[in-house]
């Protein structure tokens, strides 16, 4: 989960402070693992990066005061060639296992497409707390000078966490799902027999994605996509018995061919939403064809989101029997 | 479990602090003070959301006057746990359809290729 919000001052008196990320993410694993994997430079460097980028230089000291650097590499959007992205910063506080607090900045910011105007080195807090045995982590970055900027760093740490998550459940071989968890993440990962071009249209062009987005048996009858930061996500799904599904969204991050961030929400007649999801596509050529990782973050919830669920799947499941008996005919 | 009970599951679950609660007692039987804990929340505020969680009939409280120990409910986890397998499906299928689209598409490149070449082979001749 993540928001960009103002920092505010007290009663309008303060100048306008900047945008602040904040993001919170449960971890299926104890507070000293997390803590290890966060502060231990080897373990740090095999997850940390947005989907797409390793970490290839980490120098990360414990001690308050001293610096840190950062180097990833990845392809870069839309030209395919390979990049070298780094970070710095100073350590400001490190509170084992529950506080770590660094300043924040990019070598070159014009790399990853920002100016002077838009950033300017700031602060990132994390915190790590005990659920159980799982990990609560709260992790804020700010200030930011433009909303853009702020969103434009939403996509990139997000992704970083769903593979330190991946990481986490690999550490701990053993481990068991509890059986009374209520997930609220999902990860898929498919193989498509196509070249990553085609399968990123199929994902990107309004046109395209009207051939595949919803369940068995449904039409899409208006798709609406933008394939920008910002840009509108609006489509109706129409299903077999004649009942149409809005869902409405946002384009927040867009790096063609290999990666883009959107926001979904499905609505109710009435135009409000029943939940709301953070979704990050990763596009990788492998094999002679194309994996896909899909994350998904269930981001809020309201009463009427299982009704949604088990509706569709009742009027998916009519239309198979109905396509049935049809094909009997034939 | 009828439907209205799973509503108000799902109301109680849409706030992190009470997942969070929930993840404590699958551990085990607790009191109020030890659930507090980690929240840096006043005690009126988790006996808030320890109320919410009992009207969704996701947990018991016992019956010791004192303490009052939470306990977990599963039965009512359960059902709330197979809401995003479902979502899970939706994507599913939909990548059942992406695939099945990607091949339709190459399959037809493939065929307008087939035809270019008839036709420029022809005019070779």
């Amino acid at each position: 989960m993540s928001t960009a919000t103002v920092m505010s001052g007290h009663k309008g008196l303060e100048p306008f402070k900047g945008y602040e990320l904040k993001i919170t993410r449960v971890f299926d694993a104890p507070r000293e693992l997390v803590w290890k994997a966060w502060t231990d430079p080897s373990m740090q460097m095999q997850w940390m990066g947005p989907r797409g980028f390793t970490t290839t230089e980490l120098e990360m000291p414990k001690t308050p005061g001293a610096s840190w650097r950062r180097t990833m590499e990845g392809l870069v959007p839309a030209t395919g060639a390979s990049v070298r992205l780094k970070q710095h910063g100073i350590i400001r506080e490190v509170k084992p296992p529950e506080l770590l607090v660094f300043s924040f900045a990019w070598d070159v910011p014009s790399d990853v497409g920002l100016s002077n105007m838009d950033f300017e080195e700031n602060t990132i807090t994390v915190r790590f707390e005990e659920k159980g045995n799982k990990t609560v982590m709260t992790f804020t970055q700010g200030p930011f000078l433009t909303a853009s900027a702020c969103d434009g760093h939403t996509g990139g740490w997000n992704s970083s966490f769903d593979k330190f998550a991946e990481f986490l459940m690999n550490e701990q071989p053993g481990r068991v799902p509890d059986a009374n968890d209520v997930p609220t993440e999902l990860h898929l990962r498919r193989f498509f027999q196509a070249p990553l071009d085609l399968v990123f249209a199929a994902w990107t062009k309004p046109e395209m994605l009207a051939e595949w987005w919803a369940p068995k048996g449904f039409t899409i009858p208006r798709c609406e996509f933008e394939g920008k930061g910002g840009g509108k996500i609006y489509l109706e799904m129409k299903a077999p018995d004649g009942t149409v599904y809005p869902m409405s969204g946002r384009v927040v991050e867009f790096y063609a061919p290999y990666r883009f961030h959107f926001t979904a929400t499905p609505l109710d007649k009435d135009g409000n939403a029943i939940f709301e999801t953070w979704n990050s596509v990763f596009l990788e050529e492998k094999n002679g064809g194309t994996e896909l990782t899909l994350d998904v973050h269930v981001r809020s919830m309201t009463d009427a989101a299982p009704m949604y669920l088990r509706g569709m799947k009742e009027g998916w499941s009519q239309s198979l029997d109905k396509l049935a008996q049809l094909l009997k005919r034939h | 479990m009828n439907e209205s009970n799973l509503d108000t599951t799902f109301a109680a679950l849409a706030d992190p602090t009470r997942r969070a609660i929930l993840a404590r007692l699958a551990l085990g039987e607790t009191s109020v003070t030890e659930l507090a804990k980690p929240f840096e929340m006043s005690m009126p505020a988790i006996s808030k959301h320890l109320k919410v969680l009992e009207k969704a009939g996701l947990i018991d409280r016992g019956r010791d006057a004192q303490t009052r120990p939470a306990r977990l409910n599963p039965a009512a986890l359960k059902a709330a746990a197979a809401w995003i397998d479902e979502y899970r499906k939706f994507w599913e299928e939909s990548f059942d359809r992406l695939d099945a689209y990607l091949q339709r598409l190459q399959a037809d490149k493939a065929k307008q290729k087939q035809a270019m070449r008839k036709i420029s082979g022809k005019k070779e001749r």
